[in-house]
């Protein structure tokens, strides 16, 4: 797995993360950190008028590069995606979106999943 | 003498690749791997001796409690203490927590102390936590300097100031993030000067879990009230680590068990219980794991005929080699103690003025693993890299988060040995570490 772990799209992520600012005005956020390697993420939410899609993402974060590289696509993936749609987003999505042939090893996948975690809080907050 | 190449050839597990990479197992200090003499040792006993232990009058179970009875004996005689005083349990967070339910639930009230370090595993800090929450007494830690060296002043300090109250000190003997060893010695003997009386003086707990794998030890010699180790660590079978005890807390009922059942009792009736008189027994509650307790037998006697000075002599050239080549890593940085390296530059001295080897290579503090940060990469993704080279090294907290915190390291990189290793794996690692470089630009 590891062999081509380090592909393109992750290192290109590294270096040029999207979406990587804080927003002042955001509707939520929240923080997640990994307690295993210590990665951490703040992800910052908006929502169009009807409250029901994303309109806008911002993370920080620092950490590994699967976490890092995770986070970044998928704040661009859910801009302007429904709350509804990304609920139903999982490990396989994240793995996809990385280009991994195979499935992640057990040690990564909370490194992989951080993000989504962050996320995924932030818009049970806002459900409520 | 050490032959590592024949010693290689005794672990099955180690002629496998990994990546179509040859193995370079470089993460003992979380697990070693073990030897076909406890393998065998474990299967022979399932093919041949099977039986539930001290319950039967049938053939099998007396063979069974025969290897049962020998393993405890020959395990206690690894570390020079007394069978009635080892109390086998599964691992060494098992037996640190086996002196919190045994030990300090009878023997602590609120304003007592513990002290323990920043350095420990979580395994020696959660359980005393606890023990705070259930009795009322304190937690003090004693701090690291900037070489990952325990602060012993501090310790000494809060003696003074504590006097009596102090009840446990709970101290890893090697610290399994930096390798660090602790003046072992100089602590005990200032323990005695500080309280000349043994009925106040505080009992030391030591966590044994990185020691045990790696140095001569002798329980009694060390003068300690508690000792906790893992067989896995040790080329043993997991499942199975011990707990050593004072003799003389075993005896006053100072110690108590802490699991109860069958097995460990004398006398049971309606109205009450009777423990059984026999200490081993009175702490072996439940059908025992007799396997995993003779695989473990098997591992002590396996490290007792390489002998244990020559398993320290070989792990503090790995020590020495590795740190020396990661120094000439510029993105790498090691942590913890590196007088190794001028341990190793003794040695050239003393070679260099009498023109010979010296017998015995200087033991430095720094036993079992050298840990690094990776300047601009995660740990995680460096262990990653590695691993696709064939070399399997740990990477994160290592169950050491304050330790962390202290430094303010979010993780590190941790390369560990064992009696299989070579400077030749040491030389894959660093071959591996180049790719790292490679891969993220750095
Ligand atoms: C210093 C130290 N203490 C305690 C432990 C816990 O050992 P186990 O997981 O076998 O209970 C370890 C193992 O990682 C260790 O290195």
């Amino acid at each position: 797995m590891s062999q081509d772990l380090y592909q393109a799209v992750i290192l290109e992520e590294l270096q040029h993360p999207q979406n990587k600012r804080e927003l002042s005005d955001a509707a939520v956020s929240v923080h997640e950190t990994n307690s295993s390697c210590g990665d951490d993420v703040t992800v910052f939410l908006k929502f169009d008028a009807t409250g029901e899609r994303v309109s806008e993402v911002g993370w920080q974060g620092s950490g590994c590069a699967i976490s890092q590289a995770a986070m970044s696509l998928l704040s661009e993936k859910i801009t302007g995606m429904l709350v509804s749609e990304i609920g139903s987003l999982g490990q396989a999505d994240l793995e996809s979106m990385l280009g991994l042939q195979q499935p992640i090893a057990y040690g990564r996948v909370k490194c992989l999943l951080i993000g989504l975690q962050a996320v995924k809080k932030a818009l049970n907050i806002n459900l409520i | 003498m050490f032959d590592v190449a024949k010693i290689k050839a005794d672990f099955p597990i180690l002629s496998q690749t990994v990546q179509g990479k040859r193995l370079v197992y470089l993460d003992n200090a979380a697990t070693s791997q073990k030897p076909r003499a406890v393998i065998e040792a474990i299967t022979h006993y399932y093919e041949t001796s099977n039986a539930n232990v001290h319950r039967g009058v049938h053939s099998l179970s007396d063979a069974s409690t025969h290897a049962w009875e020998e393993s405890r004996a020959q395990i206690a005689q690894f570390f020079c203490a007394d069978p009635a005083e080892l109390i086998l349990v599964r691992n060494s967070t098992e037996a640190l927590n086996g002196i919190a339910y045994g030990w300090a639930d009878h023997n602590l009230t609120a304003g007592d102390i513990i002290i323990t370090s920043v350095m420990e595993h979580h395994a020696d800090i959660v359980p005393w936590q606890q023990v705070v929450e259930r009795t009322g007494a304190q937690l003090a830690f004693v701090g690291v300097d900037a070489a990952g060296r325990l602060q012993t002043t501090e310790l000494y300090n809060l003696l003074e100031k504590h006097g009596e109250k102090v009840k446990l000190i709970a101290l890893t003997y090697i610290s399994n993030a930096l390798g660090t060893q602790i003046p072992l010695t100089e602590i005990v003997t200032k323990l005695h000067a500080l309280y000349p009386a043994a009925t106040t003086r505080p009992r030391i707990a030591i966590d044994g879990a990185q020691a045990a794998p790696h140095i001569p030890l002798d329980f009694h010699k060390l003068d300690i009230d508690f000792f906790a180790f893992s067989g896995h660590k040790m080329l043993g079978p997991m499942g199975v680590g011990g707990l050593i005890v004072r003799k003389k807390l075993l005896e006053t009922n100072e110690m108590q068990p802490w699991l109860f059942g069958g097995g460990m009792i004398a006398e049971v009736h309606t109205a009450g219980t009777k423990f059984n008189e026999d200490i081993a027994e009175r702490f072996t509650p439940g059908t025992p794991d007799v396997a995993s307790a003779v695989g473990l037998a098997a591992a002590c006697r396996y490290l007792q005929n390489l002998g244990m000075q020559n398993v320290l002599e070989h792990d503090q050239q790995l020590v020495q080699y590795t740190i020396a080549q990661l120094s000439q890593i510029p993105q790498v940085k090691v942590i913890g103690p590196i007088s190794p390296i001028s341990a190793q530059v003794a040695r050239q001295q003393q070679e260099d003025e009498s023109g010979e080897t010296p017998q015995q290579l200087p033991v430095s503090d720094r036993v079992g693993s050298v840990s690094f940060i990776y300047d601009g990469v995660h740990a995680h993704d460096v262990a990653q890299v590695l691993d696709s080279e064939g070399v399997a090294v740990r990477s994160g907290h290592h169950c050491t988060m304050p330790l962390h915190e202290t430094f303010g390291w979010q993780a590190s990189v941790r390369v560990s040995f064992q009696v299989y290793n070579t400077t030749e794996d040491v030389d894959q690692l660093i071959l591996a570490l180049k790719k790292v470089a490679q891969v993220f630009g750095k």
